[in-house]
């Protein structure tokens, strides 16, 4: 664009005015042109002779990127962790080739909306200097740019084909697209966006009870006071200790009867073998797919821990171990301790 | 084509936004109050614990889910009037699409309260999500519970993006007549739209393709909602019509509830002009299609159920035609199948108050469908043993209610903030201005 080019806008009442008035404007050689209006028509968009845009290009991508990820989300996640539901194979692909309908009309929408707001410059802030509110309600307006002296021509033109106002639109220099306002609104949304993606890590890691009944104590280690009458007791919430704390203060309550180590065996069986296997050896069927091999509970090292220290460590987790809280109440672990140690007197004892 | 001037389509469209009266006032608080009931039943629900509400073995599902699938059903026929009558350039859609569309971003919107109502610990739904979760676990892309949180999110993403879309230019209208905060406020949402042919060129492309997506979308999605019951072994559920049985109930659900809404809409507003009893009538006789869709797949599980010699199935249709729920079951067969039929009648199907009345018994109908599908078989499957009866608590019935009251909440705001009947559209359906005078 050369610096010395005009803009013209022509406002028009009737269509067939507005039509014909482009129609003679590129007959004339003004291909610069556009023209506002309040609703779509087909007749300004072939006399401009416009063809398909490239929106349809961002769907079919949009939506090839999305039969993608579905694909390789729901196949690569099955054999990642391969468990078998419902007798069905790892790979079923029946019911995933509705997860793969699903994300490609999801993405194929997305980029079809991403396409439209590239190729129309929105979201914008300020509107255009030639903009008049009038383009929505019921008036049509057509600018072209030409040079300086080629505005008395095109004015002609105008005049001609029934225009309601002619005048010349002041170009600007090319405003910077994003105002300071834009970029303030702009740095908070990525600012949201940084919390929010912060928070979505954190969520899965917050702490949660799966049992209603908990309540918190008003001491550690006591039971919630007043229970009402005919009601179940149970116990109350822990307080959350350190390990160094715990080691130390908590002393095992629970008596290693046959009874609290046989129960104890059946929930290890359930919470420990899968990593530390049958033996606590650390050589259960999970233990391969680890990068840090589960420890081995027979070992000195851990028979010298103290019970409480035991304790807290199945209760809270450990550095790779994942606490069990959730599904073994107090009692439980301490009698998983119990069962623990009987493991390792016999370990000791070959 | 409508014989108006555009600017009368721009202040007769604008009105429905001036400030409400007191009635309007008085609907909304009243509104609100159901909404604050809903809500303290829901947190009663939330600190007692799943057992006041009515469900128990054997029926673990209740009106939560049968009011689950009623609200997605809901939703369908909005975009069937958005998407699928544009596809088919049915011109008549344009003055009632913007109403049907809004109805479907509501509907999905209290549909989805309804899985984490029901799950009894709303704090953990984002299990449902794929992430990995501690010890490398993933979510079971093989259950449909799964396939439908990706359904109904795709479904809520899609039209609410469509949604928003088709409100942009309308927006830009509003903006240009305000003034004061509204301005501001509408000239953000409206985000610089100006009407260039530029604009309406990508925007056009971009609408056609959205319809064009959310076309096949709306199909899957209550085929997935369908396949929660079919994939199960309940007899009265595994069955292979549930699909297109549901999407085909869904529509009819739906545009029940756009004449429900569409009615009172028209008379608020005077709205007369734009939608005429011509575009009620092509709803009703829509009706009459998926009426007639309705009655055939209940003939067909009966007869699957005679011919197939199943004795299971046998009994559990025997049981839904004459056991505890049949007082359920005789709404539903009557008002889905047979009330519909009344449309053929000219003389009703041109009468508002029939449609108005006929409208609500199809509501009632519908959702007495789902509650007949879901807890009748349930309550009575294989072995007489494990056979129980399940009524809905105070707790469930009260959360519904709430429920309700969410959605109309939604619609009270729309209908003040947001322009009801898309400007730009009727204003396509204009004749324009002409010279006459002009030879090209």
């Amino acid at each position: 664009m050369s610096s010395d080019s005009r803009k013209l806008l022509g406002i028009f009442t009737h269509l067939d005015a507005l039509l014909q008035a482009i129609h003679q404007l590129r007959n004339a050689g003004y291909r610069d042109a556009g023209v506002f209006s309040p609703m779509p028509r087909h007749e300004v968009e072939e006399a401009l002779s416009r063809g398909p845009g490239p929106v349809r290009h961002f769907t079919l991508i949009g939506a090839i990127l999305g039969a993608t990820t579905g694909v390789v989300l729901t196949i690569a996640t099955s054999l990642h962790y391969p468990l078998i539901t419902g007798g069905k194979p790892i790979v079923s692909i029946p019911p995933f080739l509705v997860i793969v309908f699903e994300l490609t009309i999801l993405f194929g929408a997305l980029a079809t909306i991403l396409g439209m707001l590239l190729n129309i410059r929105l979201p914008r802030l300020k509107l255009e200097p030639d903009y008049d509110p009038r383009f929505s309600e019921d008036r049509f307006g057509l600018w072209v740019r030409c040079q300086e002296d080629q505005i008395e021509a095109v004015q002609k033109i105008f005049e001609s084909c029934r225009a309601d106002e002619v005048s010349e639109v002041s170009l600007e220099e090319k405003r910077p697209r994003l105002r300071r306002v834009g970029r303030f609104i702009l740095g908070v949304l990525v600012i949201l966006l940084g919390v929010v993606v912060a928070l979505a890590y954190l969520l899965p890691r917050l702490p949660t009870t799966s049992d209603m009944a908990h309540q918190p104590s008003i001491k550690p280690q006591e039971h919630p006071l007043l229970p009402p009458p005919n009601s179940v007791p149970v116990q109350g919430k822990e307080r959350r200790m350190e390990l160094l704390e715990a080691s130390e203060k908590l002393r095992n309550p629970v008596q290693a009867t046959p009874a609290s180590v046989e129960h104890g065996r059946e929930s290890f069986q359930i919470y420990c073998t899968p990593c530390h296997g049958p033996d606590a050896k650390g050589r259960g069927p999970v233990a391969k797919k680890l990068k840090t091999p589960p420890d081995n509970l027979t070992e000195e090292s851990a028979v010298e821990q103290t019970d409480g220290y035991v304790y807290t460590v199945i209760g809270q987790g450990g550095t790779t171990m994942p606490p069990q809280a959730e599904g073994l109440a107090p009692r439980d672990r301490w009698d998983v301790v119990n069962y623990l140690r009987s493991l390792q007197r016999e370990a000791g004892a070959r | 084509m409508i014989q108006l001037t555009y600017s009368q389509v721009n202040r007769d469209l604008l009105k429905t936004m001036e400030p409400p009266g007191k009635v309007y006032y008085a609907i909304l608080a009243l509104d609100l109050l159901v909404l604050a009931w809903g809500i303290y039943a829901w947190t009663y629900q939330l600190r007692t614990g799943m057992g006041v509400t009515g469900l128990n073995n054997p029926v673990s599902w209740g009106v939560y889910i049968a009011t689950f699938v009623f609200w997605i059903g809901i939703a369908h026929s909005g975009t069937l009037i958005s998407a699928i009558l544009f596809l088919f350039r049915c011109r008549w859609r344009n003055p009632i699409y913007r109403t049907a569309e809004a109805m479907t971003v509501f509907a999905v919107m209290t549909a989805a309260l309804y899985p984490i109502i029901h799950v009894g610990r709303p704090w953990r739904f984002y299990w449902l999500l794929p992430y990995q979760q501690r010890g490398h676990l993933w979510i079971n892309f093989r259950s449909p519970l799964v396939m439908d949180v990706f359904a109904v999110a795709t479904y809520f993403i899609v039209s609410a993006a469509f949604f928003f879309t088709g409100l942009v230019p309308d927006l830009a209208v509003v903006r240009d007549k305000a003034v004061g905060w509204r301005k501001k406020f509408y000239a953000f949402l409206a985000q610089g739209w100006e009407g260039t042919d530029r604009e309406w060129r990508h925007y056009s492309s971009a609408y056609l393709l959205l319809a064009a997506l959310a076309t096949p979308l709306v199909i899957s999605v209550h085929s997935i909602v369908s396949w929660d019951f079919a994939l199960a072994i309940v007899p009265g559920w595994h069955s292979t019509i549930f699909a297109p049985y549901f999407v085909a109930g869904a529509i009819h659900s739906g545009l029940a509830m756009v004449l429900t809404i569409l009615i009172p809409l028209r008379r608020i507003f005077r709205l007369e002009t734009y939608i005429t009893p011509a575009h009620l009538e092509n709803l009703a006789k829509l009706i009459i299609l998926t009426g007639l869709i309705m009655g055939y797949s209940y003939g067909t599980e009966f007869s699957i159920a005679w011919y197939g010699g199943n004795i299971f199935e046998q009994a559990t249709f025997r049981y839904r035609a004459m056991g505890d729920y049949a007082l359920t079951f005789w709404i539903m067969a009557v008002a889905n199948s047979l009330v519909p039929l009344l449309f053929i009648v000219k003389k009703i199907r041109m009468s508002v108050p029939w449609l108005f009345g006929l409208s609500l018994v199809i509501n009632v109908g519908m959702w007495s469908e789902r509650f007949v599908i879901i807890i009748a078989s349930l309550a009575h499957d294989y072995i007489p043993f494990a056979w129980g009866l399940y009524r809905p608590s105070w707790v469930e019935l009260s959360v519904v209610a709430g429920t309700f009251a969410w959605f109309f909440l939604w619609f009270l705001l729309f209908a003040k903030f947001l322009p009801v009947v898309s400007i730009t559209e009727v204003k396509e359906l204009v004749e324009p201005p002409l010279t006459g005078r002009v030879d090209r």
